[in-house]
């Protein structure tokens, strides 16, 4: 029958998943300063909703 | 069948599967009962399953994405008004709970049942703080006049995470009846195949979860 690995493995695999989440969830609240009066899409439509990124709009 | 009988099945397909087929008497010829297949057939009838249940969630992202392209403000201003910090805790207190029943499943195959009661507690007190966090948020929103049918994100919100917490209750009833039968010494490193699936569900409970954080809450 199959054999999960060692525990250390396990932690290491758990240690790494926090890792990410940690990474990912600093990135999304970290404030890049984009601006949708940066954006390309923005200033030629003038509309927030032409915006593709996936950013939050800071206009 | 209604949907409380056919979750009760799932249920008791997940914790007793050797219950789910006729016994060795009634054994008309068709069906494997060595050890080694039955637990490799159990197996494949759980990821069956679990591909079902990919299925069932996708088509919630499938709404998700398309009514994210379809009106991004709304998507927007709804993701800013979720709680971060809760989501986040909910997000560590799940990916803690899967090393939990990794590691049940790791000692149950050592034969450490000591080490596997406490794991499987460890991860259903886990799923409990989940489902309390959960009834948090939920209530605050309720109370602020949010409603599922508020918008479309909230129907999203509500639909999929409500979803992902009937599959949490379910867990926990897998887990708590893999622990009864824990504690009545029905596993041993020769007879794990319940644990291995039932830690095979809650992994998806994760996962699930994996992808509706960022999607709910962070993709502001």
């Amino acid at each position: 029958m199959d054999n999960h690995g060692s525990y250390k493995s396990l932690i290491n695999i758990w240690l790494f998943l926090m890792f990410l989440t940690v990474i990912t969830v600093g990135a999304a609240e970290f404030d890049f300063g984009f601006k949708c009066s940066n954006c390309p899409l923005y200033r030629i439509n003038k509309s927030r909703s032409s915006c593709i990124s996936l950013h939050a709009f800071k206009a | 069948m209604g949907i409380f009988a056919i979750t009760g099945k799932i249920i008791k397909s997940i914790a007793y599967p050797s219950e789910m087929v006729p016994s060795i008497e009634e054994d008309d010829g068709h069906h494997h009962f060595d050890p080694v297949t039955e637990h490799e057939s159990a197996k494949l009838g759980m990821w069956l399953f679990l591909a079902t249940e990919l299925l069932l969630f996708g088509g919630l992202f499938a709404a998700y994405a398309i009514y994210r392209a379809k009106y991004p403000e709304m998507f927007m201003d709804g993701s800013k008004s979720l709680d971060v910090v809760l989501g986040s805790v909910n997000t560590v207190i799940l990916i803690f709970s899967s090393l939990t029943v990794a590691i049940a499943v790791k000692a149950i195959q050592e034969n450490r049942i000591k080490l596997v009661k406490v794991m499987l507690w460890v991860t259903i007190v886990c799923a409990a703080i989940f489902a309390v966090n959960k009834y948090f948020e939920y209530t605050y929103k309720f109370s602020k006049g949010i409603f599922p049918g508020t918008d479309i994100f909230y129907s999203i919100y509500f639909a999929a995470t409500g979803v992902h917490m009937l599959h949490v209750f379910i867990g926990m009833a897998v887990l708590g009846i893999l622990l009864r039968k824990v504690y009545k010494g029905k596993y041993n490193k020769e007879n794990y195949t319940a644990i291995e699936i039932g830690g095979l569900y809650w992994h998806l409970v994760d996962l699930i979860w994996i992808y509706l954080f960022p999607l709910l809450y962070l993709v502001g």
